[in-house]
């Protein structure tokens, strides 16, 4: 029997990663990996979308990582990596609001490894966050 | 980052002559490892909270004459606090494919 493509890994010795949705370790075994540039709470037509609110800038968001990795011909559960990029002036206390979004795009049952970081600004002012993904997608 | 192969840091204060320098280190590494430019297929920039929002766009002249422009590489910029070197106003780190 040959090796899935993808493994999502979570050693035991390390923190369980409960709600917060990520594997500690994803493994490729084989398929075409895929850059996916940040993406930013813009829509198609360049119009930047959720103005001072961050639920509706991460639904943007993660609407875009599935345009972008369906380009590709590959889904969301084949994303392994994202990184995410929020907005210092963002309150501690609207984080959470990310993870139900997350989950409805996400393959909750092996999601991929993440790092999460808080930055000074993006490229334009009022953008509260941007995500970038790597994908592995099978032949 | 901004530094020449003897340490030195260039271009300080000097947005541009940073931007410049660094991406002739991508350069210098990529064909270091048999690769050229075009080759990459994802740029991250890490900017300097301190670089003005006026700035950001004179990364494009730049950047354009290192990179394929009819191919440009997946890309994410964000800024951040500060990097491991005071003086220092944007990283940019690369990923290739190389044939």
């Amino acid at each position: 029997m040959s090796k899935p493509s993808k493994e999502f890994i979570s050693p035991k010795a390390l923190i369980p990663p409960g709600p917060a949705g990520y594997s500690h370790v994803a493994k490729v075994n084989s398929g075409a990996i895929v850059y996916i540039s940040g993406q930013v709470p813009s829509d198609a037509s360049g119009t930047f979308i959720g103005e001072g609110n961050f639920e509706a800038q991460v639904e943007q968001i993660f609407g875009n990582l599935k345009i972008a990795v369906e380009a590709a011909g590959g889904t969301m559960a084949d994303i392994v990596k994202l990184n995410y990029y929020l907005v210092a002036d963002v309150d501690q206390a609207e984080v959470p609001k990310l993870r139900p979004i997350r989950d409805r795009y996400i393959n909750v049952a092996k999601p991929p490894a993440s790092t999460f970081v808080v930055v000074s600004r993006l490229m334009r002012p009022g953008w509260l966050i941007e995500i970038e993904a790597v994908a592995a997608i099978d032949a | 980052v901004s530094s020449d192969a003897s340490g030195g840091l260039v271009g300080a204060g000097n947005f541009e002559a940073q931007v410049e320098q660094v991406f002739k280190n991508v350069k210098l590494a990529l064909e270091a490892a048999g690769a050229t430019m075009a080759d990459i297929v994802k740029l991250n920039s890490y900017l300097v909270a301190e670089v003005s929002q006026d700035d950001l766009p004179k990364m494009r002249a730049i950047r354009d004459r290192y990179l394929n422009r009819e191919k440009p590489p997946a890309s994410t910029l964000v800024v951040v606090s500060r990097l491991a070197r005071p003086g220092w106003l944007i990283e940019i780190e690369a990923v290739a494919a190389i044939d």
